[in-house]
């Protein structure tokens, strides 16, 4: 790998670790799992006003941890409720657990 | 070549004497008696009071007595196998103290330890009669009013409400509720003056009908600032932790009925003469007492390795015990359904065979699949983590973390860990260390198997690759059924179906693993590993060719063989199987009931 593809890469990697990039990644992940249109998630509403319960959501944090490969609270979605909060938060856990990428998303 | 684990049951034992006894205390006569009158099993809880059993509630540095899940497991299966409305009533305390001792501070665990340990008890005021096991539509609310914080609403169908000293309340903090709108009160009855915390009249049940079930009533009680457990908003958090303790030793109810159950249809079968002969020369009889044998094997098996866990396999057990709840209370209904096919009329008579305690069983151990979470409930629980936890990919670290937990619980000669409850997780993370951990156990099968019969060795190769591939299948139809999550449903009704059958391949690799790590901890008659074979065909469902025609009556005979040595015996009919007192309790306290 040349440095100037290192640094291509570093820089995508930061740009995704953003809150922005996270927030829109999250609102696609979350649209998946719930079947939604991504436009009809509002990012500064609760998760459970689409009606993903308390108990799901706990399990969801599972699969989060899964898709990016760090250690995540198991109550992370009670304690950040709204995708805009969770992705405030995930960019904080990412950059200090050492994670940079996000995963692609499959094809829907 | 007892383990020490057994040696607290086995104390315990040696102080109620033999149940069959009726000068006993905790003799059946004496469990029919009071049930008829359908009055609180006080002599017993005095009995069990003055061996000490409310130090087992304790935590050691709070002055109780050191013990282990498993230890506590099989105390509860002794106090069960004469009397669950017993159990039941003395063990609500430990279900009201688990949240404590999880998220309480020091002096609110000082203060319960303080209770528990002077023979006070404690209810889990969880449930509300218009919402059941949706505890976040909970109507029971804290407010803040001039003088402070108060409580009020309604509990119901709680244990031991009309008589307990403390009671650890779930409520709500939050006008809109949510995971984190509720929290964990604890409260002393006494400190109540006003008479703001009133208890509801008994509830009349269909089994353990001397337990004290009612409700509470709360009228603007005034909480002191040392009331909430934990953080606020920590409640459904802190309960949901503590269920899986709870729901784990639930099973040493359910294990200590199906142990009566046999044994009083066996006193019967063995004795009993008809047709030229007794029940037992009926080939059906002899079937449905050695199926009922075997459950119980697979239930101890199931209930023992959950027990182990909680201390060996921390952060598994949020499934691992959802399963011990969903699959045993529900396997020790239908096997003490089945005996009463053998026991015949007399499974319907208050009095005489066996002092009418069977009818009692079967009512009583109906009442274990409802409470912590019914069986529906728990299998909701497997569901929700279905795909997660039969994952066929792992990193090698996940696999090496979960092979570490297999070894530590399926060994029962290890020395279990310290359990930190405030490590147990409310969801599973990495590898199942009962399931994944299957293609790991090849090599130490073929080798086990070297000491064993060619018949008997080719059986459980062919039936670890039956497990595996019925894990498989299990695995792909999870793939197929998970939709998408649904807003404001309940999972798909055939993930129950999938939920359940997780339950019977970790009760067979359970089983496996445990003959595996301990076939020479025990006697012979485990060590030999014809009731493994035995037992993974009822959970696998299958007539797995035998290659010896001869074998499969053989080992019919072997397990039918050493079900009736442990009856005339006087034996548990547990894994371990551990001589049970046949004389009079040590020290009676109480004069015997009429």
């Amino acid at each position: 790998m040349t440095s100037e593809m290192m640094m291509t890469h570093n820089e995508t990697a930061a740009a995704l670790t953003e809150p922005s990039g996270l927030l829109q990644w999250l609102v696609l992940k979350f649209a998946e799992w719930l079947e939604a249109e991504p436009s009809s998630l509002d990012p500064s509403q609760p998760i459970s006003a689409y009606g993903l319960d308390s108990i799901t959501a706990v399990t969801l944090s599972g699969s989060l941890e899964d898709e990016l490969g760090i250690e995540l609270e198991t109550a992370l979605l009670w304690d950040y409720p709204t995708l805009e909060s969770l992705a405030a938060h995930l960019a904080g856990e990412m950059a200090r657990q050492g994670t940079a990428e996000l995963p692609a998303l499959s094809a829907t | 070549m007892t383990l020490p684990q057994y040696k607290l049951a086995l104390d315990l034992e040696a102080h109620l004497g033999d149940p069959f006894d009726p000068l006993n205390d905790c003799s059946l006569r004496a469990a029919v008696a009071w049930d008829e009158m359908e009055a609180y099993p006080e002599p017993g809880v005095g009995a069990l009071n003055a061996w000490g059993l409310p130090r087992c509630y304790v935590p050691a540095d709070l002055g109780g007595r050191h013990c282990s899940y498993e230890e506590l497991l099989h105390v509860v299966r002794a106090i069960a196998r004469r009397d669950v409305t017993l159990a039941v009533a003395h063990g609500g305390t430990y279900l009201g103290a688990v949240p404590v001792w999880l998220a309480g501070d020091a002096g609110q665990r000082a203060r319960l330890a303080r209770i528990i340990l002077e023979g006070g008890q404690v209810s889990l005021a969880l449930t509300e009669r218009a919402h059941g096991a949706d505890l976040l539509a909970g109507d029971v609310r804290v407010s803040r009013g001039r003088a402070g914080y108060t409580l009020s609403g309604e509990k119901w169908l709680i244990g031991n409400a009309g008589r307990s000293h403390a009671v650890t309340v779930l409520a709500r903090t939050e006008a809109d509720g949510g995971a984190r709108g509720f929290s964990l009160l604890l409260l002393e009855r006494a400190a109540d003056e006003e008479g703001r915390c009133r208890s509801l009249p008994r509830v009349k049940t269909h089994g353990v009908r001397g337990a004290d079930i009612s409700g509470l009533h709360f009228d603007e009680l005034p909480l002191p600032a040392d009331s909430f457990v934990g953080t606020v908003g920590g409640g459904l958090e802190t309960v949901l932790k503590a269920l899986q303790v709870t729901r784990t030793l639930c099973a040493g109810f359910s294990l200590g009925a199906a142990d009566t159950a046999l044994r009083i249809t066996l006193d019967f079968a063995v004795r009993r003469r008809l047709y030229n002969g007794t029940v037992l020369d009926i080939p059906y009889a002899r079937e449905l007492l050695r199926d009922s044998f075997l459950d119980l094997l697979i239930c101890d098996a199931v209930a023992v390795c959950g027990a182990r866990a909680l201390h060996a396999a921390q952060g598994q057990t949020s499934v691992w015990s959802a399963v011990v709840k969903s699959l045993v209370p529900a396997t020790v209904e239908r096997l003490v359904g089945r005996l009463s096919g053998v026991l015949g009329a007399r499974f319907y008579l208050r009095e005489g065979h066996g002092e009418g305690a069977f009818q009692k069983i079967l009512r009583d151990c109906a009442v274990v699949g409802l409470f912590d979470g019914s069986t529906a409930v728990n299998l909701e629980v497997i569901a929700l983590q279905l795909g997660r936890r039969l994952r066929a990919r792992q990193t090698e670290r996940a696999l090496a973390a979960a092979w570490e937990s297999s070894l530590a619980t399926f060994d029962l000669a290890k020395p279990l860990p310290e359990c930190r409850l405030e490590e147990l997780d409310m969801v599973c993370r990495g590898a199942d260390p009962v399931l994944s951990t299957l293609p790991l156990v090849e090599d130490d099968l073929a080798a086990a198997c070297e000491d064993l019969p060619r018949a008997e060795s080719a059986a459980l190769k062919l039936l670890l690759a039956e497990l595996r591939g019925q894990l498989a299948a299990l695995r792909s139809e999870a793939d197929e059924a998970r939709g998408p999550i649904l807003p404001g449903r309940r999972p798909p009704a055939r993930l129950f179906g999938l939920a359940e059958r997780y339950g019977e391949l970790h009760a067979a690799a359970s089983c496996l693993h445990l003959w595996l790590r301990s076939r020479t901890r025990l006697d012979s008659f485990f060590g030999d590993g014809v009731w493994l074979i035995l037992c993974l065909r009822r959970l696998l469902k299958t007539g797995v060719p035998v290659s010896d025609a001869a074998a499969l009556p053989r080992w019919q005979e072997s397990v039918d063989a050493e079900m009736l040595r442990r009856h005339a015996e006087h034996d548990l009919f547990s894994l371990a199987p551990l001589a049970l007192p046949k004389q009079h309790a040590e020290k009676n306290s109480y004069a015997p009931v009429a």
